[in-house]
């Protein structure tokens, strides 16, 4: 049997042993939802995984890591399944069964899709609020000396702070929950690009400097011509870690005062003593994480085209 | 009048607190239309010479003057180009060309177009003027860089070493390219100082030699062979070979002497 083969082997072997417990296992465990959501669920796994190998095949490489996070992915279900619905070894509360967690799935994806747009926009006015004020005021500040010298070590101060300590504070402080939110991300975000975009101006390749300033740029033009497009692939290159604190210091907000959201969404249901509900939207966060940095590579590869 | 001339002109810039002197009073003049190389070893200041000419630092005394006027900082009367980072990497070749003749403020749109277009041309890269600089090599780079230069319209062109990493091969290429693009009617348009550690481009290229040691200038030397010098007569040949042993002596008296000066930006 050729090796691609044999590779398709052993993943599906767990697969097929767990859709077995899940269908043919005698259940020991009260109140377990139909098994219907959870084997569409493994069916949108496998069918990613297949798309992956696909993909992988096409490109020539030969990547093992799709094979190693099935067979994970498909261990830890049937763990779970046997742990739970089978057996009844877990608590019957705190850990529910992985049916009743993809039953969520198909019984509260609006509630949970109104939750993530509701954080989404939050997230994105905050993110890119930060982001565009940072890298203007980083462009002046970095030009300009004497801003630069005032600016510095206010933002060599407030840099480190993170974002999440004052968000109570700033719940409390604003009139609403909603912008208080956006202040804590643009405030999470603000900091550290600004510090950065200056770091990044100061420390300008000495010779495009030189080259530049013998084409004797305005001020207006140095900024926007010279100084704004060399900073961008630094400054995007570090925009997947500032997208993903950003989330979380949402979330983080979200845990306190608010009234929708995905981090409310799994605070509630935990409040409730709803942990399928619970598991379920911390699922949930994890693809979107996924799916923004999936996104924001993307971007990256697109901006930085001259590298 | 002179185009270029330095008037005892001395350069130190603050090190630990005790300034370091990289040039010491320097008197040089450049006619115009002249291609003047600068050669010496690294770090007897011969880039800093050029970076005092370009405007981009000012002497500590004397003055720079081009064209009687003294030099306060970089103008459109003059373009550079460095070994390397000439050009900026987020624009294509065609875009950086036009970037500079735009900046020069002395056509409109659709010329600037034209005359970039005209001088990747020139420069025999028409087919490459929509790549980024990391698509280009680095001969290709330089040749784009000298483009814009030229494209400028500057009357003083400077050079630091521009083809210094670059091959044999293509370096002898741009060298006669660079003796080819300079004239116009058989009259030097442009006035250029050269900076170069390479005796034989010196040789190529110059009218003058100005030969540095450490923060002053050891030697001038006009060089009175006929243009192209691709295929010299063997009455020429006799006389280039013997300036180019002057030039190895020059070099080689320098072997023994302790370095006087810190260092230099090259």
């Amino acid at each position: 049997m050729p090796v691609r083969c044999r590779r398709l082997l052993i993943p599906h072997l767990f697969l097929i042993a767990l859709v077995a417990a899940v269908l043919f296992a005698p259940k020991g465990r009260p109140g377990v939802e139909h098994w219907g959501a959870l084997l569409a669920g493994v069916v949108v796994i496998e069918l990613l995984f297949l798309t992956a190998v696909i993909r992988n095949r096409r490109r020539g490489a030969e990547s093992t890591a799709p094979y190693d996070l099935i067979v994970f992915v498909w261990v830890l279900l049937l763990l779970w399944e046997l742990y739970t619905s089978v057996s009844n070894l877990a608590h019957p509360v705190l850990v529910p069964a992985p049916e009743n967690v993809f039953a969520t799935f198909h019984e509260q994806w609006r509630t949970l899709l109104l939750n993530i747009a509701y954080s989404m926009q939050l997230l994105l006015v905050g993110f890119f609020a930060g982001l565009i004020l940072a890298v203007l005021l980083g462009l002046y500040a970095g030009w300009y000396p004497r801003l630069r010298a005032f600016s510095y070590p206010i933002a060599n101060v407030m840099a480190p702070i993170p974002a999440v300590v004052f968000s109570p504070y700033l719940v409390a402080l604003m009139p609403t929950f909603r912008s208080a939110s956006v202040v804590v991300i643009l405030l999470g975000v603000f900091w550290p690009t600004f510090l950065g975009t200056i770091n990044r101006v100061v420390g300008m390749e000495p010779q495009i400097l030189d080259s530049a300033r013998m084409l004797r740029p305005t001020n207006r033009t140095m900024i926007w011509r010279i100084l704004l497009p060399y900073i961008i692939p630094g400054t995007v290159s570090g925009l997947k870690v500032s997208m993903t604190t950003s989330l979380l210091m949402l979330n983080f907000a979200e845990l306190m005062g608010a009234t929708h959201g995905m981090g409310f969404y799994v605070q509630n249901s935990i409040t409730y003593a709803n942990y399928a509900h619970a598991v379920a939207g911390i699922i949930v966060i994890g693809v979107v994480v996924t799916l923004l940095s999936w996104i924001v590579t993307k971007v990256q590869k697109k901006l930085i085209r001259w590298q | 009048m002179a185009k270029i001339q330095l008037d005892h002109v001395s350069y130190s810039y603050p090190n630990r607190g005790r300034p370091a002197e990289v040039l010491h009073d320097l008197n040089l003049t450049v006619e115009r239309g002249e291609f003047v190389c600068v050669l010496g070893r690294s770090g007897c200041g011969k880039t800093t010479l050029l970076r005092l000419l370009a405007g981009l630092d000012l002497p500590t005394r004397g003055a720079v003057r081009i064209d009687g006027e003294a030099v306060t900082g970089p103008g459109t009367d003059r373009s550079i180009v460095f070994q390397s980072y000439t050009l900026f990497p987020w624009m294509t070749a065609r875009q950086n060309v036009l970037f500079g003749i735009q900046q020069t403020g002395k056509w409109g749109r659709a010329e600037a177009r034209r005359l970039a277009d005209a001088f990747l041309r020139k420069v025999e890269l028409a087919e490459a003027a929509d790549k980024y600089p990391y698509q280009l090599s680095g001969g290709m780079r330089q040749r784009v860089a000298i483009a814009r230069s030229l494209a400028m319209d500057t009357e003083i062109l400077l050079l630091d070493e521009p083809f210094g990493a670059l091959d044999t091969r293509i370096r002898r290429e741009l060298q006669e390219f660079m003796d080819a693009l300079r004239w116009r009617d058989g009259q030097a348009e442009k006035t250029v100082v050269f900076v170069t550690h390479d005796i034989d481009e010196a040789l190529y290229l110059a009218d003058r030699i100005v030969y540095m040691t450490p923060g002053r200038i050891a030697a001038d030397l006009p060089v009175p062979l006929p243009r192209p010098r691709k295929d010299l007569g063997p009455a020429e040949r006799a006389q280039r070979d013997a300036l180019r042993r002057t030039l190895v002596e020059l070099f080689d008296r320098e072997e023994d002497a302790p370095c006087r000066c810190a260092a230099d930006a090259s």
